[in-house]
């Protein structure tokens, strides 16, 4: 399904995106109109630049790409990565920001002084942003692989290494205003494909995506039941409409639904799990917690937050629209694409496929081209939140007198490193569908940085060794769980394998804090720690 | 801004604008060009017998730590020092016997910022310096000193540190790199305030009931959802189930909670 106009579009804007970003801050300095209203608007600021760097590849590409396959256990996607936000206003947004730390080791460092446990946090970045950074990989190959036909394995070189030359060359600056543009395209993007698809397929009748979907049995298990079935006819010459009583007619057994909970969580411990994972994971994502940084006050952290439940909130909604109604007008496509081994396309590209439906060709094409840039900048984020991880915490200690400069060609090198190693990862899990991988990063971040930031910001009774319990069990637990699921076991140390790690290590992280904490006493700076975590300038 | 006051009749104010010679405006930003500017614009006020309004504008733009950092370090080549601006040409006029007034802006944009002050004064001309950035540094950040010529109604003069006599530029600057000596740029330290330690247990239950009245319901979904598949099959409107319609739901239910929890914060502990 290669498209020259989505290429050039997706060249175009890439292009683009840089283009403004660098020219937005030239503008913010030589322009001579001078708005004393200017400060009041730098919460909206804020809300699209932490919007833009929220809206990766899982959200704009995974979300809809994982409803469609199927159905509405992935809504929970949508609403945990939501929901995420809520508890990032409540608990810890204020806080963050009145401490003015932009590091989770920092914040952490900045009640206890401890070397191991700024290791730690680092050691917890790094893990973190990893498992972030693959699946933007996995997506942007699986980009390249539908608008190129190109092979996968030459599709993830070809972005791992546009992405290191993105970063070491053009680094941190500017990338503010890039999040914010890209917030817009994407918001815009999705907007678009949604109202297009109500007005040429459902009568502009919302509800009519759903019930059409709860007719269906979902692509993805759709093709498992057809996988074997020597009957099967070539789908590309049927319609929608008879794919899908194609498959309801040959499997009078199955009876899950589009809307029937269970297909991809199967019982509640599972669903716990993964909606646990999901919601707790965003108040610990070291990216999101440093964009903290930017707001002025702590006003403006809740004001900037609400600002993001009203963006990503609406974006979600019509993501899973998008992703019901890909279900069914894609269904011959998507059950097609697994039943041929294309399962990253299949998992992952049902928004730009939809574009091309509604819109042709030009709305694909803003389709990938925003999400290209999405990724490329999401993933520029990670690395940089990364390597300034390895070399602020780690590379700083081992040698204190590094210079800046020295500080931060370490960082760039590291770039490198990091680099690679997202493109053999994205190798290994190739086929997988990048909002499910990134709700892995999400638990694993629940487990480790939101138990140990919410204790340090609310406990008084908290202790050094209790912040070092929480973050090695919640670190060590959520990575075994993530790693068996990725492995294809059943089961470890007694525990059924669950499609996210979250209730376990999540209670064992804040249990293990706990314990240890009314065991130990060095409860570090926790006067001036709390008093400047709680009053607001 | 600061604006005259108005209550005055206004004759006698003509008489005033006819007395006082208009001011130099002068942008400063502590670096070695800004320097040249700086002894450029006292000189040309003591020719003129006039005073000197010198401005710096720090800038307020949204930037992440790294951002700001990268920035800084690829300044430094254009900066050449790094000196608070206000109080260099505040001291160095009051050697030469100038007088003078320093404004300190904490918000952009540059230039912007610069053309505010001087309409809102009675302006002679404007001085700057140009740090002769190119390239790349020139594409990204832009030239104040070019922008300002482009939009300023005053005459504008820029002054320039330049390679080839750099020699000879530092001998002229002599005197007033001796007073920049003494007054580093600060770094930006945020005061450190003995602060009371606030009711932590009771801003917790107050964060932690909102908390609540969010996670019940998004916990209580999951419960139907995997305990009570029937009662989640229901249908409940328009032909759509427990499970989803609750799913939809969620979402206004977080944006009341936020919205609620934003109030009563600011009612309760920013009051």
């Amino acid at each position: 399904m290669g498209s020259m106009i989505a290429l050039i579009l997706v060249v175009l804007m890439t292009a683009l995106s840089i283009g403004i970003a660098i020219y937005s801050r030239r503008w913010t300095r030589t322009t001579a109109e001078f708005y004393v209203a200017g400060r009041k608007i730098s919460w909206m600021e804020n809300a699209l630049a932490l919007t833009g760097d929220y809206l990766s590849a899982a959200s704009f590409l995974g979300v809809a790409g994982g409803i469609c396959m199927l159905g509405i256990d992935k809504v929970w996607d949508a609403l945990g990565y939501f929901g995420g936000y809520i508890v990032l206003l409540f608990l810890l947004a204020v806080p963050l920001r009145n401490l003015g730390k932009y590091t989770a080791a920092e914040i952490i460092t900045t009640r206890f002084e401890s070397k191991t446990l700024r290791v730690m946090a680092m050691a917890g970045t790094v893990v973190i942003c990893g498992f972030y950074l693959v699946p933007q990989m996995l997506g942007a190959g699986a980009l390249l692989q539908l608008l190129l036909d190109w092979d996968y394995l030459f599709a993830e070189i070809v972005v791992g290494v546009l992405i290191i030359v993105y970063v070491t060359l053009g680094g941190m600056r500017a990338t503010t205003y890039n999040q914010m543009i890209q917030a817009v395209v994407l918001w815009g993007a999705m907007f678009c494909i949604l109202m297009l698809t109500l007005s040429s397929f459902y009568g502009f009748n919302p509800v009519a995506i759903l019930t059409t979907a709860d007719g269906i049995i979902p692509p993805q298990l759709a093709a498992n039941l057809l996988k074997d079935n020597p009957n099967t006819p070539n789908l590309e010459d049927m319609s929608a409409r008879e794919v899908v009583d194609f498959v309801i007619n040959n499997n009078p057994d199955a009876t899950e639904r589009g809307l029937t909970p269970g297909t991809f969580a199967p019982d509640w411990l599972n669903t716990f799990s993964l909606a646990m994972g999901i919601v707790f994971g965003t108040a610990g994502l070291p990216h999101i917690l440093m964009r903290y940084y930017t707001v002025k006050r702590g006003k403006d952290a809740r004001t900037s937050t609400l600002g993001v439940l009203a963006s990503v909130g609406t974006f979600y909604i019509m993501s899973t629209f998008v992703g019901f109604a890909a279900m069914y007008l894609l269904y011959p496509d998507l059950v097609g694409l697994l039943l041929a081994g294309e399962a990253s396309v299949a998992k992952n590209m049902a928004v730009p496929m939809m574009g091309e439906l509604v819109g042709g060709e030009w709305l694909m094409g803003i389709a990938c081209a925003g999400a290209f840039a999405a990724i490329l900048s999401t993933v520029a984020g990670l690395i940089i939140t990364a390597t300034t991880s390895m070399t602020h915490d780690l590379y700083k200690m081992i040698n204190p007198d590094a210079s800046e400069r020295k500080e931060l060609m370490v960082a760039k090198s590291l770039t490198v490193v990091i680099g690679i190693a997202a493109i053999i990862l994205a190798l290994v899990l190739r086929g997988q569908n990048v909002s499910y991988l990134v709700t892995l990063a999400f638990g694993i971040a629940a487990s480790t940085f939101f138990p140990v930031l919410s204790m340090c910001v609310w406990w008084r009774d908290y202790t050094r060794q209790g912040a070092l319990a929480t973050m090695i069990v919640g670190l060590i637990v959520s990575v075994a769980y993530v790693v068996a699921k990725l492995a294809g076991m059943t089961s470890l140390m007694g525990l059924p394998i669950l499609v996210n790690p979250g209730l376990y290590s999540i209670p064992a992280a804040f249990i293990a804090g706990i314990v240890v904490s009314l065991l130990t006493d060095d409860r570090g700076n926790v006067d001036k720690f709390l008093a400047k975590a709680h009053t607001s300038e | 801004m600061e604006h005259k006051d108005d209550m005055e009749p206004k004759e006698p104010k003509k008489e005033i604008k006819k007395t006082q010679p208009k001011k130099i405006i002068l942008a400063t930003d502590g670096s070695m060009p800004a320097l040249m500017a700086t002894k450029k614009a006292v000189e040309l006020a003591v020719l003129m017998n006039t005073s000197i309004i010198a401005v710096a504008v720090e800038e307020d733009t949204p930037q992440m730590e790294l951002e700001k950092r990268e920035e800084e370090l690829a300044e430094e080549q254009y900066r050449l020092i790094h000196v608070d601006g206000l109080k260099v040409a505040e001291e160095y006029a009051k050697q030469k016997g100038v007088k003078i007034e320093t404004r300190n802006i904490v918000d952009g944009p540059i230039v912007g910022a610069i053309l505010d002050v001087a309409k809102h004064e009675e302006t002679a001309m404007i001085v700057l310096g140009n740090s002769g950035r190119s390239g790349w540094e020139k594409l990204s950040l832009g030239s104040v000193a070019e922008s300002m010529v482009n939009h300023s109604t005053f005459p504008v003069l820029v002054t320039k540190v330049t390679t080839d006599g750099y020699e000879e530029d530092i001998r002229y600057l002599d005197d007033i790199l001796s007073i920049a000596k003494s007054f580093p740029a600060e770094v930006k330290k945020a005061v450190e305030k003995v602060l009371e330690a606030p009711d932590i247990k009771g801003r917790l239950r107050f964060s932690l009931k909102y908390l609540a009245l969010f996670l019940v319901p998004y916990f209580g979904l999951a419960g139907v959802n995997s305990l009570y598949k029937d009662f989640a099959m229901t249908e409940v409107f328009a032909g759509l189930s427990v499970a989803v319609v609750g799913a939809f739901l969620l979402y206004p239910i977080a944006w009341t909670l936020g919205l609620a929890f934003n109030k009563a914060y600011e009612s309760k502990y920013e009051a």
